[in-house]
Parts: C-alpha cells; structure tokens; sequence
C-alpha cells in the first residue's frame, strides 16, 4: 500500500515537472537519445568495410583570398599528406587577392618542388573561383580545402578510399575541427573557455549531428572548408552560385534536390581550421551562418513550405521549423520564466525547472560525448584532449543559448537590407548607439552645461 | 508605483527609437516585444482577461452542448462535466484563457520587420482567432477525456496532452506567419564583401 502511494506520488512529481520541461524535451533531447543509438551501431559498422587498394586521381582546388599569412601552412599539410603525389593536381584560384599571397605561393612553388600546382585567377567570390577551378580540373574526385586550414596526413586518402567504398555516394564532406594547439594557446581565461566550447561543438557537429544525418541522406550543408565531389556528378549541377552568402549549403541542396545524389560524412577525414578569432568574430558568423540557411531555403524550397506535409516529408523543412519558427516559442519560453517570478510563481518552481533543463540538456551533451569519443579513436591526440575537457558538457549549453540568440539576431537582420559579407559586430552596433543617444543628449547637455557656467560665474 | 512605470514607458519608447534610428533590428525586435508584453501585461491584461475568460468558457461550452458531454457557465468561467453520480467542475483560469500566448504572438509580430502596418493587422486578427480556437478546442479535449475517463486523467490531459496540443497549433501558425512569409520574401544576391566592390 505504502508502495502504490509513493509510486503514485513519483508519477505525479514526474507529469509535474513533464509539463514544464516538454517542450525542450520533445524538441532536443530525445532526438539525441535515438541519435545516441544509431551513431553507435554505425561505429561497428564502419569497422567491418573492406579498405581498397587503389585510388584515383584527384583535383585538389583551394581558392585564396588574401592567403599569405596562412597558404604556406596549408600547402605544408597538402605536402605531408600520404596521398600519392603522381595522382594529385592542386588547382590554387586566387579571386581577387590584395596581398602578396602570389609571393607566398611561388616560395611554396620552390619549397615543394614535388607538388604539382597550378595558379589560376578568377574574379572576386569564392564561388567563381571554385567555379573556374572545376572547369579546369581534370581529377575523377574534385577535393575543395580552405587556405586557412590543414589537412590531416590521412584525410585525403580516407576520403577517396570511401568514394572507392560507396559508389552511391556522390558527395563528401570532411570532419572540420579547430585547432587545440592554438585553442590552447589563447591567453585570456573566458576567450580559451569560448574556443574550447566551439571545439566541442564542431566536433559534436560533425560527428554526431552530420554524422546521424549522413545515416539518412540528410546532411543539410556540406562543409565549405573541405568538401568533395564525383566530377561527374558536380559537372552535371549548376555549379557553386555566386549570389548567395551560402555557397556550401546551395550546392548541398542542388544535390539533394536536383539530383537526388548522395552525401555523406567521411567521418575519418579531418580538416583543422584557427579558432574563433574573437566575440564579434563570433557574432557575425554565426549570423552569416543563419542568413545563409534562409537565403537557400528561399532557393529552393518556397513550394514545400507546408507546416505537416513538409516537415514529416522533407528534412530541409524540418531543419528549418527547428532553426527558425522554433526560436520564437523559445524566445517566449526564456523570458516567460523571468515573468513567472514576477506573476508570483514561487522562484524555487522556476529556478528547479532551469535547472531540470540544464541538466537535460547536459545529458545529451554527454550522449554527444561518447558518441564523438568513439569516432575519434583513429586520431588519438585529438580523442585525449577531447576526454579530458569532459567538463565541458555542463558548459555548453551556456554557450549553445549564447549562439542561439546570436542564430536569431542572424534571422531577424536577414530581413532587412543588403546582404553583406561582414555584418556589423557588437562593438560597431554599439557605437553607433553611443552616437545616436550622443546626439539626443547634446542639447540638453550644452544647457545644463550653459547653466553650470552660468552658477559658476 | 505608477510614475515609475511611466517612466519605465518613457525610456523604453526612447531605446526603440533609437535602436530604430541605427538600423539595430535584432535588439529592436527584442526589446520592442519584450517591453509591449511587459506593459500590455501590465494595463491591458487586467481589461481583457475577464471578457476573454468568458468567451473561452462560452465558446467551450458551445462544442460541449453540441456533443452533449458537459455544460457551460460562462458568467462564472466553469464548465460543470457530469460523471457518472458525480460531476468534475473546471474553472477556466488565468492560464487556460490563453491571454499570455495571445499576447505574446501579437507583440513578436509587431516587431517583426518583414510586415507593414495593414498587413500586421490582418496577421493579428487571424492569429487572434487560431489561439482563441486551439484553446477552446484545447478545452474540449481535456473535458472529453475527463468525460470517458473521469477525474483520474485530469492532469495528464491538462498538463500534457492539452499542451502538446495547443503547442503544435501554436507552431503551425509561427511557421506560417513568420517562416514562410519570411522565406518567401527574402531577398538573395547583390551582396558585398565589406571592401565596398558589390557583387552582382
């Protein structure tokens, strides 16, 4: 009898505390569980595929743009790599280049005399050169890397071996990780805290996010840092467009839909890139990240926008309800707990269902931890550093709701104006919030002024 | 107490001006909805919350008399469900009158810069009428299930079932009124790259 109470009452604690917490729950944290399973079943997978012998020839294009701090780094990766050299031809298109990345490319040119590489100039844009590049590109497999990252050694063959593994896999994209050793370096405590947490999330997101949805053919943006193509089926798309900030994710999508080709994540493939240089640096990407996801929904998906259809039938849709419509109901859940306390909800049922949140949350971050463990385990620097910042699974959702609200100023502000590479920052924003209130309070301030003089006198 | 809120009035008329004047849409979004809700909270709440509890419990009870499963007393905000010899009263309160969802939706999409004025209006009014009728809707499910399964399952029909109901109908309309308008309408191309050389 005893028993029936107390199960009764913890059933009762539980619907409780349920209707508080549903929302985030249906929303993030049981799509992380049944991720959770199917990331590890594919593990055990992966480790039965046969490993071809033979490669073919690639066409490595890296576009540069004001390159010369960072190309030598890059093509050194490019040379350490233990992809044949005889089968490689690097396709370097620079696209309106303002410093002395040409210099740089001719000492590389010396340096690794073995490397065969090509330079070709195209008109400003990262899609034209890109474009320019694949029509003189003479690889079965088409590799794009940025100039400002590394190759890891095996992250070429790795990818043309899956090429080889899958024939119904057309594109690739590659693992993009930020650099520890840089990360590591940072000087300030709260920038190196900032770095390691992106860290975490690149790796989460590659190998876990794009990494489930490689599963079911439905990565939604291919990396522009260090993707690749079957010649034949890039040669048959449109090509990179020039109009969109979101070149990456057009072609992704023209792929998908289109051509209905497969994409997937070489999950053993890794491209490192430098952490993020600052907040503001912070704050505009990620906008630019967000602007770039409606600009290419506004491309390709203005027919299938319809709330049930839509998003039980097209994954590109349902990204979209979880990236967009989801942040308004989200923005009314924050600052409806903060209301609650003044609508005298007694602060200790608010600050608990905080709490539940966070550390539901925490617990799919942790998911997201073993998933990530196990499919860094070809590249053990990486796996020991990973481990042992554990920590950072009770950090990171701090930071995903910093980056949440930073998404949705990017959806807000792409409705207006022009579309520009470099959206304002923080700082700039506020300056010119200083400005406007210094001009508001100008005349006011020269009459007090005035009557200050005045008094004085 | 009431100069204060004034003045809290005065300054957040002022930050939404100048926000507006620097182009800073994100924050003007923001605050500009955040603070609407928070004085319509304040002033027009208390005005609208008895009429729209009864027309709730109103409409409600309508559905109710229509299948014949419970009745209506709208004056007083309770519908009565009779149960076998007993009978299960709901008083449609402050939080099942959907005031707060009502009003949230309508300052979100004041701010919302991709509508002008006369479209806001017509947007309002029928998200107006979607809330009001997912939350009578809402309401009749909950009395249904009290109706076929007595008392017993009020909580679940109310804190949860009633909820994911009432939130999918929320979400429907979000994505119709700010995603898909918003997609559509974006515009693409003709973007600079910040050196001031436009790429067409």
């Amino acid at each position: 009898m005893e028993m029936e109470i107390l199960i009764n009452r913890i059933i009762r604690e539980v619907i409780f505390w349920m209707a508080w917490i549903i929302i985030p729950l249906i929303m993030e944290i049981i799509p992380a569980f049944g991720g959770f399973f199917i990331l590890l079943k594919k593990s055990f997978v992966l480790k039965g595929k046969a490993i071809p012998q033979a490669v073919s020839e690639i066409t490595l294009i890296i576009p540069i743009y004001n390159s010369a701090e960072t190309l030598r780094t890059c093509l050194t990766s490019v040379h350490n790599s233990n992809y044949p050299i005889e089968l490689m031809d690097i396709l370097l298109v620079n696209n309106g280049s303002t410093d002395n990345s040409y210099e740089v490319y001719r000492q590389c040119q010396d340096e690794f005399r073995d490397l065969p590489m090509t330079w070709l100039n195209a008109s400003q844009g990262k899609s034209k050169a890109l474009n320019m590049a694949l029509y003189n590109s003479h690889g079965k497999y088409i590799v794009h890397i940025d100039s400002d990252g590394k190759l890891h050694p095996d992250a070429l063959r790795n990818m043309a071996i899956r090429f080889e593994q899958r024939p119904e896999v057309d594109c690739l994209t590659g693992v993009i990780l930020t650099d520890m050793k840089l990360i590591e370096s940072t000087n300030s405590f709260m920038m190196k805290l900032v770095r390691r947490c992106e860290f975490f999330e690149y790796c989460q997101s590659f190998l876990a996010g794009r990494n489930f949805e490689s599963e079911f053919n439905s990565i939604y943006t291919l990396s522009g840092a260090f993707s690749a193509f079957r010649k034949s089926a890039i040669l048959k798309s449109q090509l990179f467009n020039t109009a969109t900030v979101s070149e990456d994710t057009q072609v992704t999508f023209q792929m998908h839909k289109i051509q209905k080709k497969g994409i997937s994540l070489c999950e053993n493939a890794f491209f490192y890139v430098d952490p993020i240089e600052s907040y503001n640096k912070l704050y505009t990407q990620r906008q630019r990240w967000q602007r770039g996801e409606i600009e290419v929904s506004h491309m390709f998906l203005q027919e299938e926008l319809t709330i049930i259809k839509g998003f039980i039938s097209n994954f590109m849709v349902r990204t979209l309800v979880f990236d967009h419509t989801f942040a308004f109901p989200r923005m009314i859940w924050y600052f409806a707990l903060i209301f609650l306390v003044f609508l005298n909800y007694p602060i200790a049922l608010v600050l608990s269902s905080i709490g539940i949140i966070y550390l539901l949350y925490s617990f799919s971050m942790f998911l997201y931890y073993i998933n990530v463990l196990m499919y860094l385990d070809k590249v053990k620097d990486i796996q020991r550093y990973y481990r042992s910042k554990w920590y950072l699974i009770f950090v990171l959702p701090g930071f995903n709701f910093v980056v949440f609200w930073i998404r949705f100023a990017g959806i807000i502000n792409s409705i207006k104006g022009e579309g520009v590479w470099k959206t304002t920052s923080l700082t700039e924003e506020w300056n010119k919030i200083k400005v406007a209130v210094n001009d508001d309070f100008h005349f006011p301030k020269r009459v007090i002024a005035a009557l200050r003089r005045k008094v004085n006198l | 107490m009431l100069t204060l809120k004034i003045i809290a009035f005065i300054v957040w008329i002022y930050v939404i001006w100048v926000l507006s004047r620097t182009g800073l849409h994100f924050f003007k979004f923001c605050i500009g909805s955040v603070g609407l809700f928070f004085f319509l909270m304040l002033w027009i709440q208390p005005l609208i919350m008895q009429p729209l509890k009864m027309a709730v419990s109103a409409a409600a009870g309508v559905l109710g008399d229509f299948f014949e499963m419970y009745d209506s007393y709208y004056q007083y905000s309770i519908l009565f469900i009779p149960k076998d010899t007993t009978a299960v009263s709901l008083t449609i309160d402050y939080e099942c009158s959907g005031v707060i969802e009502i009003m949230a939706f309508s300052c979100m999409l004041w701010f919302f810069p991709l509508y002008n004025t006369i479209e806001k209006l017509i947007i309002n009014c029928i998200g107006l009428a979607v809330i009001f009728l997912a939350n009578v809707l809402r309401i009749f499910l909950i009395c249904t299930l009290i109706y076929f399964y007595g008392n017993e399952i009020f909580y679940f029909a109310h804190t949860i079932f009633g909820r994911i109901f009432f939130y999918s109908i929320s979400i429907a309309l979000y994505f119709y009124v700010f995603t898909r308008s918003h997609i559509i309408r974006q515009k693409v191309g003709s973007f600079n790259y910040g050196n001031g050389d436009t790429d067409k």
